[in-house]
């Protein structure tokens, strides 16, 4: 009980230097667990965009149908037909791969009966589910059968599917939906109910020509983009649905000069040339992305490091100034029947304190900071832990070379 | 005999050269002698004084405690020692400024575990002795230089020592202070107790029954 409160009357000393401390050490350890979260993440992303680009680019793909495109195309007698075809050469010709796949806004009504607008969805394609390897967490994904559209009633057409319409949700919506359960959804390509299948694993994500970057699937609900269909549709309904379809993704090993000639021979053979253009060179900006997430990354461990240096060397000068400061107090100690043992386990006994609860406080504003953040973090205190090893050997190391250096049975001959 | 030096060795490495500071000291102590130290500046007189108070190790020799080997090798053995026979009075007291005087001679009565009220009786008492009374709930700044030492002395006695070891006890205080506090010294040798004391000043010497003069690399036996 003496030394412990002997202890605390230590610790009082300097107090003001020592809430600075444990200050400067909490601030390290909530960097340091944000650091490396973000340092992984990154890391997770320059994997993913390794994987994804391998050695070819994205391209987007539009249409191009105005004046003499235009006129070309309306002239045909069946054009629905026309871009269905230059769909079906899109999807199955082997110099390119044609991934469909659309971010598009819908409106649907959950099972309380409240309607939300605005809602992130995702069509996407046998194709590009293969090329982006997205899986299911729970439940089954979208196969072929789910892509053939049954009875094609869709609100461009003014009315409601009483078919339905398979979907896969992103990993958030696990908590909110079963498997079985069914959504009203409304979107122009499709309005009825869309019957959930599975859940996509975590993490799933697809390119965006949009965001020219990678996004992720974990808040969408995933549709089928519809490639065959059982019943007889509009035109008005195919040729909004092949519009769709044929402004999407191309990855290709070659530039998008090659890719564009190659559309355009193809379309010239169908009497539309010019109908469609390759847009979104990635072969420019993805080195540079790589080389800044490169640096990023860098950034990232360079502040991690200098932070938890900054912390080690304001807690090795800080028990350099309270050792040096407390030296007569450690002699008055002694003489009155301290042993040196009990004095050094009160110095330890600070750096084990100051480190404790910088480290525990700082731990808790990462949980803080982690529930108020709209991404979702996966906080390891062992990364925490990391740094208050180095700032605490530092600081153990610093002490026990002054206690040795100094000594405290001369101290009190020394002036206050 | 309360304490035996024998053939007591010290040095100290500074800037890599081994530096002897006591080559060979002998020292006998009686119960109720006081003894002065005194030599130049670099003398070893404070080492010694540390050695005997078991805060510094020597490099070889013996030490007897009424008759009883305490082994200079073991910190352990030293610490013991030190907590159980010796008290300390230094020049400038060794206070602890932010408390007051009943905290400070509580001190080393806490760390011995004693209860409280025990603790509270034996603080009363010498501060009684001490003339202190009326002091407990001052702080050591608001006290002149004769009172600080007064209460350094009243904490020493409160673990009731055998052996007292002054460094420079009134080095800090005027003349009349230091009679003051010379005649306490002098009291408590009369109750038996043996007090060492560390002094440059020939009138503090002349108080004691016996003066070892120090110098400095000659070997010292008592004379």
């Amino acid at each position: 009980m003496t030394i412990l409160s002997e202890f605390l009357a230590y610790m009082k000393r300097s107090i003001i230097i020592t809430i600075f401390i444990v200050c400067s050490i909490i601030s390290t350890v909530v960097l340091v667990i944000f650091s490396s979260l973000m340092l992984h993440e990154a890391q997770l992303d320059f994997d993913k965009y390794k994987e994804v680009y391998d050695e070819g680019k994205f391209y987007g793909l539009g249409d191009n149908f105005f004046d003499e495109a235009e006129k070309a195309l309306g002239s045909k007698k069946d054009h629905v037909k026309i871009l269905a075809e230059v769909n079906d050469w899109l999807r199955s010709n082997d110099k390119f791969e044609y991934l469909e796949g659309r971010q598009e806004y819908i409106s649907y009504v959950d099972k309380s009966g409240q309607t939300h607008n605005s809602a992130d969805s995702y069509w996407t394609s046998p194709e590009d589910i293969k090329h982006f390897g997205l899986g299911v967490a729970k439940g089954r994904m979208l196969d072929e059968r789910d892509f053939v559209h049954t009875q094609g009633m869709a609100n461009v057409t003014g009315a409601r599917s009483e078919d339905e319409v398979s979907i896969v949700m992103g990993d958030a919506f696990r908590d909110d939906y079963e498997i079985g359960d069914t959504i009203e959804v409304y979107h122009i390509l499709y309005a009825g109910k869309a019957r959930i299948v599975g859940f996509l694993e975590k993490g799933s994500y697809v390119y965006s020509v949009l965001t020219k970057g990678l996004i992720s699937l974990d808040d969408h609900f995933v549709f089928p983009f519809f490639n065959s269909f059982s019943g007889n549709e509009s035109d008005i309904y195919m040729r909004v649905l092949y519009y769709q379809k044929n402004n999407s993704r191309i990855y290709a090993k070659y530039s998008v000069d090659d890719v564009q000639d190659m559309i355009n021979e193809y379309t010239s053979s169908l009497g539309i040339p010019g109908g469609y253009f390759v847009f979104a060179s990635t072969h420019q900006w993805q080195p540079v992305f790589a080389k800044n997430l490169d640096d990023i990354v860098g950034g990232i461990k360079g502040i991690a490091v200098g932070i938890s240096l900054f912390s080690a060397l304001s807690l090795g000068l800080y028990l350099f100034v309270k050792i040096r400061k407390s030296l007569k107090y450690y002699g008055i100690l002694l003489l009155n029947g301290f042993s040196s043992r009990q004095i050094m386990m009160m110095i330890f006994g600070e750096v084990v304190v100051v480190m404790l609860s910088s480290f525990g406080i700082g731990l808790l504003i990462s949980y803080v900071i982690k529930d108020n953040s709209y991404r979702e973090y996966d906080i390891n205190m062992l990364t925490g832990i990391i740094p208050m090893l180095v700032i605490g050997l530092v600081g153990a190391l610093v002490a026990l070379i002054l206690v040795n250096k100094y000594d405290i049975s001369t101290s009190l001959r020394e002036e206050n | 005999m309360v304490l035996d030096l024998r053939n007591i060795k010290k040095s100290y490495k500074k800037h890599g050269r081994k530096i002897e500071v006591i080559n060979g000291f002998d020292l006998t102590v009686r119960r109720g002698e006081m003894v002065a130290l005194m030599g130049e500046s670099g003398a070893g007189k404070s080492t010694i004084l540390n050695i005997i108070g078991g805060l510094v190790k020597a490099d070889s020799g013996e030490m007897f405690f009424e008759g009883e080997k305490i082994d200079m090798t073991s910190k352990k053995a030293l610490n013991l020692y030190r907590k159980h026979h010796v008290g300390f009075i230094v020049q400038d007291f060794a206070l602890i400024k932010d408390r007051t005087v009943y905290e400070n001679i509580e001190l080393p009565l806490k760390i011995r575990k004693k209860p409280f009220k025990e603790r509270d009786t034996i603080i009363k008492s010498v501060l009684l002795e001490m003339g202190l009374s009326t002091e407990e709930k001052s702080y050591p700044s608001m006290m002149s230089g004769g009172e600080q030492q007064r209460v350094a002395i009243a904490r020493a006695l409160a673990i009731e020592p055998d052996l007292i070891l002054a460094d420079e006890p009134t080095g800090s205080l005027d003349e009349d202070n230091a009679e003051v506090i010379m005649n306490l010294l002098r009291e408590l040798c009369d109750k038996d107790k043996a007090v060492l004391i560390v002094t440059h000043s020939k009138e503090v010497a002349n108080k004691c029954d016996r003066i070892i003069k120090l110098k400095k690399d000659t070997p010292l036996k008592e004379g």
